[in-house]
């Protein structure tokens, strides 16, 4: 090992057909079909088109992922995309994410902008700037952004959900559509708690909603909303109680 | 420890700020986890506070938000060491440290060149106790020992800083914040000082000093 040399080199890793590697520090990886990992890698750029695992962590700057990819530890990076099936044992740490298809984090998701596309499984919470999704997703800890915009395409579950703005939406158009197949239940959201400054919400069940401009529209069945600055209401939804504070 | 507890609604009510902002720091670090303390109330789950603690954290949000980044401030908060340096005659000029405590650490520790952070804070720490009267010059060696020796075993945790004394005899002790200690009735704790505090308060005087 050159040790902390700065001309170090990042060898280059391609797998094509059926193949390992020790991992490790490396350059370009690329996965054209099988490949086996068994070792902590960082990577300049990870691309997989097939299926991938990694018997450890994996940091790199940019992920491309078309296929599937498991990760026994946590995923670290600046830009990722994925489309297909992800499943991430630890923490999932990223700028940008941009992932599609079916998704589990074992951990914590932390970002700056994540979107989630598809059926997302998440054990711990999710900090972000931006939190966008269409599908659905069922996250144990809390969702903490600014901005979180969801559409609801089956049913999701978030314990608490906290920010700036939240918009909560049903899908529409081709969305709906292919809503009739859908066998994942109703389009909702169960939550226990929204708080944030600028709500609004559409087929979502939830215990409190708490914020400055609350705005409850069709399909939601809420226990309290308490507001400071505005109000509404959609007639079809059913709230049990509300007050003004503040 | 048995701090009074201040709810969510409560502290937005009090404080002015919004959900939103409140969210924003538990993002930027700004609000430890810890402080978001989950109860069962007649209405169901509510967090509380603890309520000095976040009241004097807001207003010190509030009141330097203006000049620095939520990132800066959240350097600010943090209990790990800022990578910063100064050399003896900054420190001197900016009134971080008076000369004389300065010199006590000079004397204690072979020391040459710019300082560290968690030099400066050593020194920092000997200052405010020489200037309380608390200790002598010569326990300040020893302190300047302890730290340097110890302190960095921390690495970034909190913990506290005490000072005891038996029929005169000094003994300086680091702990891991939060842990019970009880002494023999002959021994008297003269300075209780939480580490984290003390860095925060020096990392705002740097802060003020600079640009």
């Amino acid at each position: 090992m050159e040790g902390k040399s700065t001309l170090q080199e990042r060898p280059d890793v391609k797998i094509v057909g059926t193949g390992g590697s020790a991992g490790g520090i490396v350059g370009k990886l690329n996965i054209t079909g099988d490949g086996e990992l068994n070792g902590d890698i960082d990577a300049l750029s990870f691309k997989c088109t097939g299926n991938a695992v990694v018997f450890g962590k994996l940091k790199t700057e940019s992920l491309k992922l078309t296929g599937e990819l498991i990760v026994q530890g946590p995923l670290q990076g600046e830009k990722l995309s994925a489309i297909g099936k992800l499943h991430v044992g630890g923490d999932l740490d990223a700028q940008a994410a941009k992932i599609s298809g079916e998704i589990r984090i074992d951990g914590q998701i932390n970002g700056e902008q994540i979107e989630l596309s598809g059926y997302n499984t998440v054990r711990g919470g999710c900090q972000a700037e931006k939190f966008k999704l269409h599908g659905s997703v069922h996250m144990d800890g809390m969702l903490n952004a600014e901005n979180i915009e969801m559409r609801l395409f089956g049913e999701s579950r978030v314990k608490e959900i906290g920010g700036g703005q939240i918009r909560i939406k049903r899908s529409g158009g081709v969305w709906a559509v292919l809503g009739m197949f859908n066998t994942g239940g109703l389009k909702r959201l169960i939550v226990d708690s929204i708080e944030g400054d600028v709500i609004e919400l559409e087929n979502t069940e939830a215990e409190f909603v708490r914020g400055s401009k609350v705005t409850i529209g069709p399909g939601c069945r809420i226990g309290l909303v308490e507001y400071i600055d505005s109000f509404h209401q959609d007639p079809t939804s059913k709230i049990e109680q509300y007050n003004q504070i503040g | 420890m048995n701090d009074e507890l201040i709810s969510k609604k409560e502290l937005l009510d009090l404080t002015g700020i919004s959900y939103g902002q409140l969210y924003r720091w538990k993002r930027k670090s700004l609000i430890p986890e810890e402080w978001f303390i989950r109860k069962s109330s007649f209405t169901g789950q509510e967090t509380f506070f603890p309520k000095d603690k976040i009241l004097s954290r807001i207003d010190k949000i509030l009141n330097m938000k203006d000049g620095l980044s939520l990132d800066e401030l959240a350097d600010v908060f943090s209990p790990s060491l800022k990578e910063i340096s100064l050399t003896a005659e900054q420190l001197l000029e900016r009134n971080i440290v008076t000369s004389i405590a300065l010199d006590v650490y000079l004397k204690a520790s072979r020391h040459e060149g710019s300082f560290m952070f968690e030099k400066i804070l050593s020194v920092f720490v000997l200052e405010r106790l020489l200037q309380s009267g608390d200790i002598s010059m010569e326990e300040g060696r020893l302190l300047v020992q302890t730290l340097t020796e110890h302190y960095p075993a921390f690495a970034g945790r909190d913990c506290e800083l005490l000072l005891i004394r038996k029929m005169g005899v000094a003994a300086f002790i680091l702990m891991s914040k939060n842990s019970e200690i009880y002494f023999d009735r002959g021994v008297k704790v003269v300075v209780r000082l939480s580490m984290a505090q003390v860095t925060e308060e020096l990392k705002l005087k740097i802060g003020e000093g600079g640009e």
